[in-house]
C-alpha cells in the first residue's frame, strides 16, 4: 500500500507548530451549531454568532495570558529557584 | 409570540437528531435551523477528521473519547467501522492485539484476517507502508476534542429536537406598540 502522498481525512495533518490556531475554526463551527439551536430569533443569528465567537476567543486569549503571567512571572517571584 | 410549529415532546425527532445531526429539526419543520445545526456539528466532525485523520475515531484505543464522539450518530459509527476493519490489523507477534500500522509494515489479508507484515528496504523505498498516518501528540488530542465537541453539541441539538422550544420572530417597534 502506498502512503507517500497525504490523503485528506485518512492521514493526520502535520500542524504541530500552529496547533493553537486550530481553536479558531473549532470556535466558528461551535458557534454556528450552538446558536442554531439557542438563538431565539433567527434574524439576530449572524450577530449572536459573531458575539459568541469573539467571547470564546477573547476569554481563551485572556486565560492564556493569565497563565503566561502566572508561570513566567508570578511563580518565579514567589518561589525563586536557587541559583 | 408567533408559532405555527409543534413544541410537544417529540421522540421521533429526538431519534432522528441522534441518527444524523439536523435530521430532528428537519422533521420538526425547521429546515433553516436544521441546516445551521448540521453545518456546526458536521463542521466540527469533519474538521477533526481532517486534522487527525481516520485515527481520531478509535473505539479500541480511545474508548472514553469514543463515547462522546458517538453522540454525533451514524457518521462516527461509520468512520469507526471503516477504521477498525480497513486500517487496523493483527500484530504478528500477538494475535490478540489489533492495532494501527507502524512505519515499515504493510497490511495483508491472510485467510480472511488482516495482519501486519514487515516490509523490505526496497518496498519502503518504493513508498509502501501502512494505509494511514496516525495523528500524534497535540494534533491527535485536538482532533479527538473537535469530534467530541461535535458530539456534545449534537446532545444539545437532540434535547432541543426532543423538547422543541417555540419559534419566535423579532417584533417590530410598531408591533410592540412603541411610538
Amino acid at each position: 500500500m502506498m502512503t507517500l502522498a497525504y490523503t485528506p481525512f485518512i492521514d493526520a495533518l502535520p500542524l504541530h507548530d500552529i496547533w493553537y490556531l486550530l481553536i479558531v475554526p473549532m470556535t466558528i463551527f461551535l458557534a454556528i451549531g450552538y446558536k442554531g439551536v439557542r438563538c431565539t430569533h433567527l434574524k439576530r443569528y449572524p450577530r449572536e454568532v459573531s458575539i459568541f465567537i469573539v467571547q470564546i476567543l477573547g476569554i481563551m486569549a485572556l486565560l492564556a495570558l493569565s497563565f503566561i503571567v502566572l508561570v513566567d512571572f508570578l511563580i518565579p517571584m514567589l518561589a525563586p529557584m536557587p541559583a | 409570540m408567533s408559532s405555527s410549529q409543534s413544541t410537544d415532546f417529540n421522540p421521533l425527532a429526538g431519534l432522528a437528531a441522534l441518527v444524523f445531526p439536523g435530521a430532528g429539526h428537519l422533521l420538526l419543520g425547521r429546515p433553516k435551523r436544521a441546516a445551521l445545526v448540521c453545518t456546526g456539528v458536521m463542521g466540527l466532525f469533519l474538521f477533526g477528521l481532517l486534522i487527525g485523520g481516520v485515527d481520531a475515531i478509535d473505539q479500541r484505543n480511545d474508548k472514553i473519547w469514543f463515547y462522546g464522539q458517538a453522540l454525533v450518530g451514524v457518521p462516527t459509527l461509520a468512520v469507526n467501522y471503516i477504521h477498525q476493519n480497513h486500517f487496523k490489523a493483527t500484530d504478528p507477534a500477538n494475535p490478540n492485539l489489533i492495532r494501527s500500522g507502524l512505519p515499515g509494515e504493510h497490511r495483508v489479508v491472510q485467510n480472511g484476517q488482516a495482519v501486519w507484515l514487515p516490509l523490505t528496504d526496497e518496498q519502503i523505498a518504493d513508498g509502501m507502508g501502512p494505509p494511514n498516518v496516525p495523528g500524534l501528540g497535540r494534533i491527535n488530542e485536538i482532533a479527538m476534542l473537535s469530534i467530541v465537541l461535535a458530539g456534545m453539541l449534537n446532545l444539545i441539538v437532540f434535547l432541543d429536537a426532543l423538547m422543541p422550544t417555540p419559534e419566535r420572530s423579532v417584533r417590530t417597534p410598531k408591533e410592540r406598540g412603541d411610538a
